[in-house]
């Protein structure tokens, strides 16, 4: 559904590199888990796959499935990818003052109607499907009338996205650290939302810190994103591993490999004799 | 031929510019001649610095003379469309007054059903005296008339000496509402009484939008002059509408750069008594006009002024804000948005004088930008001598769209008064990029996501409207807007 190659990426009108040489394949009805220290390009990751203006890439490829056909997916706009099922539940939702949450969330949810080709809902007929949305995940219904994520605390804020995939019903959803800031009861609230929403047919990508939400939403492989590469991937256990010892130790394992890798690759590219010169 | 030149021949030519009392003649032509002494401002004065009357000498100079409206009875010539239009346009909760090239059309004016009768509160017919200026001026309530513009003008010489200062040029435009005296409407609110529906003015024109006639209509010039007074301890809201407005679609490029053929000056004048509170609405939607707005109201002690004025289009647009606060606890605000496209030139004034003790205004002026627009904003704020704890704040906002937009906004604080809180400040912003990626990423094109945030900016002025029916018309001309 989704496969990565060697993607490079920097913040766009400078030399910030983020991504450095990715590489990722996520298969339809899979949950990958991406962890990695602060900083690591995580949520980089995911905005540059949603096409935010911000960054530009500089290197690489992302393909995604699109009616059983793989598409460049940096050919499309960000409301194209949108409308094609990638939907990223981000970190730091924004907040938009004047734009009430029911407008917004039906002008969305239209739009990937109308992509699809059904029909529009109106308003009213909108408000019920909103209103059986916004239960099967315990929000209240105060929220819809609310200004766009305006004054809702963090928690709110992360709820309000996952109402937003259950609305949208992607195929290839990105949470990045939706978990953060969830109390106990939420999280469990949410996971399992996220839960329902799962299908053999779409797939999920959660990017997270902690071992919490993956005893909720279990993982079928975990990667750890480290100066913007994958340097390790595993399955649920490496999530286990990393909760227990930290990353130190996966770090200083891939520079060894690294290391030895390049004075490998450099020895075999140099010419015999030129040893100690 | 210059603009007042042309102006001379039509005013010449109306015969009910010559009729009504001595007074109103002489003061008609007083006002003409002292405009015609002065002359028109140029960009060399002050207030007039970024708004350029050239498209008034195009006017002067375009083919066919200048005609002083109504030539004939205008309703007549709105087409039967145009009427029905109108007719659609017109919600039955108010009191619709209805004026064609600025006269008073009786036959599409009227009442909504629930103006008659309201259940628990005194009759509108027997609170408020509506009658068309012209007729007005021919019988007993002329001598309504003169007072009320006696108060206005006495109101307008105590305006303190920045402004009795401005190059007398400055203050020609405004002196045709004196000149062209005539048509427009007469509004009496009679004491102690909450009206129970907003009254509407609303304006439109005999030749707005004829493209299918092959030959070019003339030049023409139209006047109108509202005199509002509000009783005390009454609620009232008045709608002011000038529009042309009549059609659904999006305003062409070529209508915003085509030249103007017609001129219209509004003037408007209330005299606010005691306690009383009056809810303002007016807007200014006129894609290929020329329109000259000239408000001005004295609030009497206690008493709550509070305006909502919506430039949404003119090929040239200026509204002239001035109020005049002359007894304690009196309040103003004053609201305004503005939108302007292609090449069009949207201006506000706004003059507020707190003249005693203990008295408040706010203004919010937010403009939405396109194309090459532009937007004038300048904020006279007076607080004089003895005005103690007087509040006065001001706020500008404006939001590009374009790179080739531009806004002018130019505060202007007098303060004689030492225990004050005054305060202004001018934002410009463009749209913000990351609420755009946040709606784009949820499936929302572009051009629907940058309406979203520009009407999320607009709301905060529109949802002030006192009259839900004409928020609803500027929320319809904003989606053309957008479009
Ligand atoms: N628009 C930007 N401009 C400048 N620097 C940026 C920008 N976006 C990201 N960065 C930098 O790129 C690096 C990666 O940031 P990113 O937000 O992807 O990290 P992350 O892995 O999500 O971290 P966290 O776990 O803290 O959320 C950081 O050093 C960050 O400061
Ligand atoms: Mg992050």
């Amino acid at each position: 559904m989704l496969v990565i190659k060697g993607l490079k990426a920097k913040v766009a009108d400078t030399d910030k590199e983020i991504l450095r040489g990715l590489d990722l394949t996520v298969k339809s009805g899979e949950v990958h888990a991406i962890m990695g220290p602060n900083g690591s390009g995580k949520s980089t990751l995911s905005k540059i796959l949603a096409g935010h203006p911000d960054y530009e890439v500089t290197g690489g490829s992302v393909e995604i499935d699109v009616n059983f056909r793989s598409k460049n997916l940096f050919d499309m706009a960000p409301e194209e990818r949108a409308r094609n099922g990638v939907f990223l539940a981000y970190q730091y939702p924004v907040e938009i003052p004047g734009v009430s949450n029911s407008e917004f969330l039906r002008a969305s949810f239209n739009e990937i109607c109308k992509h699809q080709g059904a029909d529009e809902m109106d308003p009213l007929e909108f408000d019920d499907f909103l209103k059986a949305k916004l239960k099967f995940l315990s929000m209240s219904e105060s929220f819809i009338s609310r200004a766009v994520n305006v004054d809702f605390s963090g928690g709110e804020k992360k709820r309000n996205e996952i109402l937003q995939m259950a609305i949208l019903s992607p195929r290839l959803a990105i949470l990045d650290e939706t978990d953060s800031g969830l109390d106990v009861d939420s999280l469990r609230i949410v996971s399992e939302g996220v839960n329902k929403l799962r299908t053999k047919d779409n797939a999920l990508v959660l990017i997270t810190h902690y071992q919490r939400i993956l005893n909720h939403i279990v993982p079928d492989h975990v990667h750890v994103l480290y100066k913007g590469r994958i340097i390790k991937s595993g399955d649920k256990t490496l999530a286990m591993q990393i909760e227990k010892h930290g990353y130190d130790a996966l770090i200083k394992e891939s520079k060894e490999s690294k290391e030895s890798r390049e004075s490998k690759e450099s020895k075999e590219f140099m010419a015999p004799g030129e040893h100690g010169n | 031929m210059a603009f007042l030149e042309s102006l001379a021949s039509a005013r010449a030519a109306s015969k009910a510019l010559a009729s009504g009392p001595g007074w109103l003649k002489a003061m008609r032509e007083k006002a003409w001649e002292q405009a015609i002494l002065s002359g028109l401002p140029t960009t060399r004065h002050e207030s007039f610095r970024y708004t350029s009357l050239r498209p008034l000498a195009a006017l002067a100079n375009a083919p066919g003379t200048l005609a002083y409206l109504p030539a004939q009875a205008p309703w007549e010539l709105l087409s039967e469309e145009a009427a029905n239009k109108l007719r659609d346009l017109l919600d039955p909760a108010g009191l619709n007054l209805v004026f064609v090239d600025g006269v008073f059309v009786h036959e599409l004016s009227g009442a909504g059903p629930d103006v008659q009768v309201v259940p628990g509160a005194r009759d509108m017919n027997q609170c408020v005296h509506v009658e068309g200026l012209r007729e007005a001026l021919q019988n007993h309530s002329a001598e309504a008339v003169k007072s009320l513009l006696e108060t206005i003008a006495k109101a307008r010489q105590g305006l303190p000496v920045p402004v009795a200062h401005v190059a007398k040029q400055e203050r020609t435009l405004e002196l045709f509402e004196d000149a062209f005296l005539n048509e427009g409407v007469l509004i009496h609110f009679s004491d102690d009484f909450v009206a129970p529906a907003p009254i509407r003015l609303i304006h439109a024109h005999s030749q707005a939008h004829s493209p299918a006639s092959a030959q070019q209509p003339r030049p023409t010039a139209g006047f109108t002059r509202h005199l509002i007074h509000v009783g005390q301890n009454t609620t009232a809201r008045i709608s002011e509408c000038y529009l042309d407005a009549i059609h659904p679609q999006a305003i062409t490029e070529a209508e915003t750069k085509a030249n103007a053929r017609n001129v219209f000056f509004a003037g408007t004048t209330i005299v606010m008594e005691k306690n009383s509170i009056l809810r303002h609405d007016r807007i200014l939607s006129s894609a290929s006009d020329l329109h000259f707005g000239n408000t001005n109201v004295v609030v009497a002690a206690g008493a709550r002024y509070l305006s909502l004025a919506l430039n949404l289009s003119a090929n040239l647009g200026r509204h002239n804000i001035t109020a005049m606060i002359e007894g304690e606890g009196a309040e103003v605000v004053l609201d305004g948005l503005t939108t302007a496209q292609g090449e069009q030139l949207l201006d506000t004034q706004s003059i507020v004088d707190h003249r005693v003790p203990h008295t408040t205004s706010r203004q919010l002026y937010k403009s939405i930008l396109k194309d090459k627009s532009r937007s004038v904003f300048s904020g006279k704020i007076f607080v004089r001598k003895g005005a103690q704890k007087t509040a006065a704040f001001q706020q500008t906002k404006t939001l590009l769209l374009s790179n080739d937009a531009e806004v002018d906004a130019k505060p202007q604080l007098e303060i004689e008064a030492d225990d004050v809180r005054c305060s202004h400040g001018a934002t410009v912003t463009q749209l913000n990029h990351d609420e755009m990626f946040y709606l784009r990423s949820r499936g929302i094109p572009e051009s629907t996501a940058e309406a979203m945030l520009c009407q999320a900016f607009a709301g905060e002025i529109l949802r002030t409207a006192a009259d839900p029916w004409l928020e609803a018309l500027a929320r319809k001309e904003l989606t053309r807007f957008f479009q």
